[in-house]
């Protein structure tokens, strides 16, 4: 009992914390609590966040907020489109000195890399990245160089129907755990961020709420989340109406809906509960799986908000 | 559909075996090259299917139909209607088969494969025929559901499973339909061909003719007595048609000339009559069997002067009749001068030595009685029974008499017969059946051609025409016992039909087998083919006075059960019933709500849906709030206890009631 409660008392700590960093990153970036909560989900389940948005919208801020919170060492870097895969993950240079290569590490080797309009550069430059994404390493010269431990990736990108973009295909688009929208601010939101723009500028960096052994913790009670069968059954239903309902080019794949469920175990865990329910998942499916699929008429382009509110519609909860 | 859709592989599959399921009872009687034919076009299509080669030329395929139907025409000529349109439709069908690309050259061939389905009950209505036409049909609905089979994920035993699935529901309304529905006569006959000559009894009887007869097991008729039983062997005298005049070899039977008038129908006398009910098959005759002696003739038939019945029309078809005998004797009615000088009649010359020991026994005592004990004594004495006698010459019974002096029922029947009438007493031949198997699974008597018998029928003065038959005299046992035992040891005996089942009588369950056969095909007869002629007492019996709106109710309630079970089928397919407790107490919840316009979505979670629920109606906010509580603790959270779960289902319950 007293073991018990000293967790339980560990855990509700552990959630404060979450919540601190919640508001924290919210005095940044204005009204956007729910997006901040999914990019925080997305990083606990260790997973890469592409964020898609017009400019201006508060991609970056994000980035950086959450980088500050999480006390990640920060690394930025704007993609264009002439830049080569050794701009991102560094590069041998001949030393003269002792007469052998040296290894530069690029940008890539940080612990949380912001990749700002991953879509501007040649599909090159993206695989480099992606790459190094998924591999958690570099390989350069036939030397392994692994990346720093946790690694997270924010990448922004422009809807790809601008111009001078690489739309990202959907092998590559995979490697995301999640994909959010920012949108616009609330007018209140908007208001605020207008009246105290000067002060903003001035503002020092925020704290650390969660360090690098609370991110273990966090993780580890993610895992501990229960699921039961009968959620299984819902999240299997689910998957299996986009694989047979005609809507659809094609449907979800194994790697996606263990993505939704380990999201999901996430996302319940930062509601405070230790299982998981149905609205896990239905408030998880956008994020997660919307940019896995693609409608079956729709030949470019992964708009997708008409199939999930599709899935939301049709597929029950109960069954 | 789009325009230029084409077959999926199982689709075409399923044609091409619809096609040949449909062709294969109907090429064993069309002229030979037309399955040849059939066999073309298939094999044409299947390398079409798999890109050997491509569809023929317009210029080739009109070619060949004027091809076939010139040859169709030519070989079946013009006069068998059914036979020659089937026989175009057969090639047309066929040909076809080079066409169908597109899903409406499918379905065109679909349903002419309907059509020749239809068409196999003109040429035969058995039991197998029935099932074979059943089991085409489902074929037939397989290759249709097969051509509308999703293009994605072509299957090809789905479009089976679906067709059975259609066919089973209306199977239950066939039958009612089939009881209920009044009978309309029909309205269209077309002549089939004629059947081939059959073995039967003949106009003429030479005394050879019996045997021929005993290798065959083809059956000639069924009887049903209406009490049930058999009467005893030795009263199964099947009477067809008597024979009168001898030229010397052969006796012909008596024809329509001499039997222009009518019997009158036998006085009702002591002795009780003896009712049943003959089915006799096609025999391309004219003559009725019924048991020594019938006493009256149901319509359309005529009791002849001879004490037999004779149909309008040769027998081309199975057909009912009920009869009524007198087992007993025949009715006195004097001869007259002509029918006495025609049963007296024999040839001129020939035979001298029957005509001289006639006459010198006729010179000791000349009483009827006396000769025919005479001569039965003396068949009984030195004569011998087989169905392989010696050839008789020219005097056959002559030859007959002095020489071989073995025979059967012919020779016996037939020389008894010249004997009385050389010493005086008229006498004539009866031809016709005698015995018969009983069959004890459906009770009814089987009558084959190996039964035929002939026996001789002589005048008494005073008590009329009475059946002396000298086969008993000789072998009594043929009357004694069935035909079949005594038979199965003759060499001539089924000598056509080795493999015949009556042959392996003596195998137990062959003869089971056989006999149930037998009945199941009787009982098709009986309550399938003939049916409207019972339809009416069956009516009455099941429903009392036949009044229109209980026969219509009778159709009705059927119809509405089968309908509203496959209705109930396509919703439970919709949203399938859960079998736990929790989820099926929640839906009875949300299914209440629902009449008010607030019942669950099926995207809902049940937690969304409380909330809502709580917003419109307020005082239910508690209770809903509480049954969303526990089912998710019951089905997520996976606190699972019986305690929980009584109070999750009470929830249930108080919310239900206070709704």
């Amino acid at each position: 009992m007293q073991v018990s409660s000293a967790i339980n008392k560990q855990s509700v700590a552990l959630r404060d914390k979450v919540e601190l960093a919640v508001s924290n990153v919210g005095t940044l970036v204005l009204g956007k609590e729910s997006q901040i909560r999914m990019a925080l989900t997305c990083l606990f389940s260790q997973g890469h966040l592409l964020i898609e948005d017009l400019p201006g919208m508060g991609k970056t801020t994000l980035a950086h907020g959450l980088a500050q919170v999480l006390g990640l060492s920060f690394q930025r870097v704007q993609f264009t489109s002439d830049m080569l895969p050794a701009d991102i993950v560094g590069v041998s240079i001949f030393d003269q000195s002792t007469s052998a290569f040296r290894f530069h590490p690029g940008p890539v080797f940080t612990q949380m890399l912001l990749a700002d309009e991953i879509n501007r550069t040649t599909p090159k430059t993206q695989s480099a990245l992606l790459e190094a994404m998924e591999e958690r390493q570099v390989t350069l010269d036939g030397q392994t160089h692994p990346l720093p431990e946790p690694f997270f990736v924010i990448a922004t990108q422009n809807p790809n129907t601008q111009f001078g973009t690489f739309p990202l295909p959907e092998s590559q688009l995979d490697r995301f755990l999640m994909r959010i929208e920012l949108g616009y601010p609330a007018p209140e939101a908007e208001r605020q961020l207008l009246t105290e723009g000067h002060s903003r500028s001035r503002r020092s960096p925020l704290p650390v709420c969660i360090d690098q052994d609370d991110l273990g913790a966090i993780r580890a009670e993610c895992q501990a989340v229960r699921v039961s069968s009968s959620l299984i059954d819902y999240l299997q239903r689910l998957v299996q109406y986009t694989r047979e309902a005609p809507q659809f080019a094609y449907g979800v794949s194994p790697r996606g809906s263990l993505a939704l469920l380990q999201c999901a175990r996430t996302w319940a865990y930062m509601h405070g509960r230790d299982y998981v329910v149905p609205e896990d998942l239905q408030a998880l499916l956008e994020p997660v799986v919307g940019h896995r699929l693609r409608a079956a008429e729709q030949v470019g382009g992964h708009g997708s908000e008409a199939l999930i509110r599709q899935m939301l519609e049709q597929v029950d909860v109960v069954g | 559909m789009k325009a230029a859709y084409q077959l999926t592989r199982p689709a075409l599959l399923w044609q091409l075996l619809m096609v040949v399921a449909v062709l294969l009872p109907h090429s064993l009687r069309l002229p030979w090259w037309l399955p040849l034919m059939t066999l073309g076009a298939l094999g044409w299509r299947l390398w079409v299917h798999l890109g050997r080669t491509s569809f023929p030329h317009w210029s080739v395929k009109f070619m060949m139909a004027v091809t076939a139907g010139i040859g169709v025409i030519a070989s079946i000529g013009r006069g068998n209607g059914p036979e020659l349109a089937v026989a175009l439709l057969f090639a047309g069908f066929s040909l076809k088969l080079l066409e169908i690309y597109k899903r409406r050259d499918a379905l065109v061939l679909i349903y002419v494969a309907y059509f020749l389905a239809a068409t196999e009950l003109l040429f035969g209505q058995t039991l197998l025929h029935a099932l074979y036409v059943a089991l085409l049909i489902v074929l037939i609905t397989a290759a249709l559901n097969a051509v509308y089979q999703s293009e994605r994920h072509p299957d090809f035993w789905r479009p089976l499973r679906a067709s059975v699935r259609l066919a089973l529901p209306a199977l239950p309304l066939m039958v009612v339909l089939f009881v209920l529905m009044p009978r309309i006569g029909p309205i269209w006959y077309a002549p089939l061909a004629q059947e081939e000559a059959r073995t039967g009894l003949s106009d003429t009887l030479s005394p050879g003719d019996v045997s021929r007869l005993t290798g065959s097991s083809e059956i000639v008729f069924r009887a049903e007595f209406d009490n049930g039983r058999s009467p005893p062997p030795s009263s199964l005298y099947w009477r067809g048609l008597t024979y009168d005049l001898f030229d010397g070899r052969r006796w012909e039977a008596e024809g329509r000339r001499t039997l222009s008038q009518s019997a009158q129908p036998l006085p009702p006398e002591p002795g009780a009559l003896l009712r049943y009910r003959i089915t006799q098959e096609p025999s391309g005759r004219s003559w009725v069997y019924a048991l020594d002696y019938p006493v009256s003739a149901p319509w359309p038939l005529r009791l002849l002067a001879n004490q037999t019945l004779r149909a309008p029309a040769r027998i081309r078809q199975r057909v009912d009749f009920s009869l009524a005998s007198r087992l007993s004797a025949s009715s006195y009615q004097p001869l007259s001068a002509a029918q006495r000088e025609r049963y007296l009649a024999l040839p001129e010359q020939g035979n001298a030595r029957a005509r001289e020991m006639a006459l010198s026994w006729r010179a000791q005592d000349s009483s009827t009685e006396a000769l025919v004990a005479r001569a039965l004594a003396l068949y009984a004495r030195e004569f011998r029974y087989t169905l392989t006698p010696e050839r008789l010459g020219d005097d056959s019974i002559d030859d007959f008499l002095f020489d071989t002096r073995e025979g059967f029922c012919g020779h016996f029947a037939s020389s008894l017969t010249f004997l009385l009438r050389a010493a005086g007493v008229p006498a004539r031949i009866v031809g016709g059946y005698l015995g018969g198997e009983w069959n004890p699974y459906e009770s009814y008597l089987v009558v084959r051609q190996f039964e035929a018998h002939a026996w001789t029928e002589v005048w008494y003065e005073g008590r009329g025409w009475v059946r002396v038959d000298p086969t008993a005299a000789v072998a009594p046992e043929r009357i004694e016992q069935s035909a079949e035992q005594l038979l199965a040891s003759q060499p001539g005996f089924l000598a056509d039909t080795p493999l015949s089942p009556v042959r392996f009588g003596h195998i137990g369950w062959i003869t089971t087998l056989r006999l149930r056969a037998d009945a199941l095909n009787f009982v098709w007869h009986r309550w399938v083919l003939s049916y409207q002629l019972r339809q009416g007492e069956l009516l009455q019996k099941l429903f009392g006075d036949l009044a229109l709106w209980k026969l219509a109710l009778a159709l009705l309630i059927p119809f509405s059960v089968v309908l509203g079970w496959v209705a109930l089928g396509l919703l439970r397919q919709r949203r399938p019933r859960t079998k736990n407790p929790v989820d099926a107490a929640l839906l009875r919840l949300s299914s209440k709500f629902e009449r008010r316009g607030l019942g669950r979505r099926p995207g809902e979670p049940v937690g969304t849906y409380a909330q809502r629920v709580a917003l419109a109606r307020p005082d239910l906010a508690p209770m809903i709030g509480t049954v969303a509580r526990l089912y998710v603790q019951l089905r997520y959270a996976e606190d699972a206890g019986p305690a929980l779960q009584r109070a999750y289902l009470a929830a249930v319950r108080a919310c239900l009631r206070q709704l």
